[in-house]
């Protein structure tokens, strides 16, 4: 698995594998959790597909049935569930607002 | 009589032209509806060739055929999201295709875990591609074929938990197909019988000298057995079966537990 520099985007996206790492997850579905658009979530899933934090497996339709193709669908590995955690928490570390130098109140006393 | 005449060529002319306009509608909605498709076709054809049936036939197709259907009563709707999903494809084909193109072909060597066991899976498999085990689900079978060894264990143990997926009381197993597996495979095949929760049982269909293989790691004492001793018992007796030497077989196996779950059949 490589590493990865995680962007706020990208973040959202693995925020949503992390809830159920056992759940597949779809595109559309991922477009629609994280109202992130195509031209960007797409190419954002086959950057995690080719680093090794996603893998692939398909729809259990019956495309006849369904009358439409299979869908591809996504899973969050099994190292990468920790890796997404830690690189999650370094961003939330990066992104949180300073603490204020001066703890104590205006006028106050020792 | 002019002026009656004047009249029903009135009425014929704008019966014609509702007709014709009805038509013409109907054709600019059929091509308007093919329009997300023909710009999702040009951004595949803008793909790197060797991903574009893993990235546009298999992810961005199918996607795309499902955004359309969840909108199918509303047409404006469908041709504005089909269109802005198919745009976004567009524009980004290129760096989909680059960001695939860094995908290292790997192999977990961590624990199997039920969370990417179907996609671990189709990762050995596109790792192997080329080799003979393949395996397909229909309803509650699975059907495995070709050789099953170490290097496709993972790829059978994804295939077992698919199967396990699969809402049934009876699950079906056929490894007719199959022509080499290793000791670790059948054991990943009665560990997952075991692993069933009654009353789902598993019915492997199966060769004789895979159900003697079975039938000997299920009902057998396998722990009390050296591997040595093991392979010289099967060497003498099913000459024909081949055996990859494991350090650990069938590691945690409860045969007792195994013998009521799996039922062989031979073919």
């Amino acid at each position: 698995m490589q590493d990865l520099d995680i962007t706020p985007k990208m973040a959202e996206v693995l925020k949503i594998f992390l809830e159920d790492p056992n759940q597949p997850r779809y595109g559309f579905e991922l477009m629609k959790l994280t109202r992130i658009a195509s031209g960007s979530l797409y190419p954002m899933l086959a950057r995690l597909e080719g680093a090794g934090w996603l893998a692939r497996g398909k729809e259990s339709i019956d495309p006849h049935v369904a009358g439409r193709p299979v869908r591809a669908n996504y899973i969050i590995t099994g190292a990468a569930v920790s890796a997404a955690r830690i690189q999650l928490a370094a961003l939330s570390e990066r992104y949180r607002p300073p603490v204020p130098g001066q703890l104590r109140p205006q006028g106050g006393t020792t | 009589l002019s002026g009656l005449l004047w009249g029903l060529l009135g009425v014929l002319g704008g019966f014609g032209l509702a007709a014709i306009g009805d038509m013409v509608s109907e054709e600019v909605r059929d091509r308007l509806d093919h329009l997300p498709n023909a710009i999702l076709h040009l951004a595949g054809r803008r793909l790197d060739p060797a991903k574009r049936k893993l990235l546009y036939e298999e992810a961005w197709l199918p996607d795309l055929a499902y955004h359309l259907r969840g909108d199918e009563a509303r047409p404006v709707t469908r041709l504005y999201h089909g269109t802005c999903f198919a745009l976004g494809m567009l524009a980004s084909a290129r760096r989909s295709s680059r960001n695939l193109g860094n995908a290292a072909p790997h192999r977990s060597d961590e624990m199997f875990t039920d969370a990417n066991a179907i996609s671990s899976a189709v990762h050995t498999l596109r790792q192997f591609g080329d080799r003979d085990f393949r395996f397909s689900i229909s309803g509650n079978r699975l059907s495995v074929a070709g050789e099953s060894d170490l290097r496709t264990e993972e790829a059978l143990e994804g295939a077992l938990l698919a199967l396990g997926k699969v809402p049934a009381t009876l699950l079906v197993l056929d490894i007719t197909g199959l022509s080499f597996a290793s000791i670790n495979s059948l054991c990943a095949v009665l560990q997952f019988a075991e692993d069933l929760n009654a009353p789902r049982q598993l019915e492997v269909r199966c060769s004789s000298r895979f159900e003697r293989l079975l039938l000997l790691l299920e009902g057998n004492s396998i722990s009390q057995l050296s591997i040595t001793t093991l392979l010289l018992w099967l060497n003498a007796s099913a000459s024909r079966v081949t055996i990859n030497c494991s350090p650990s077989p069938c590691g945690g196996l409860n045969p007792s537990a195994a013998h009521s779950a799996v039922s062989t059949m031979a073919c």
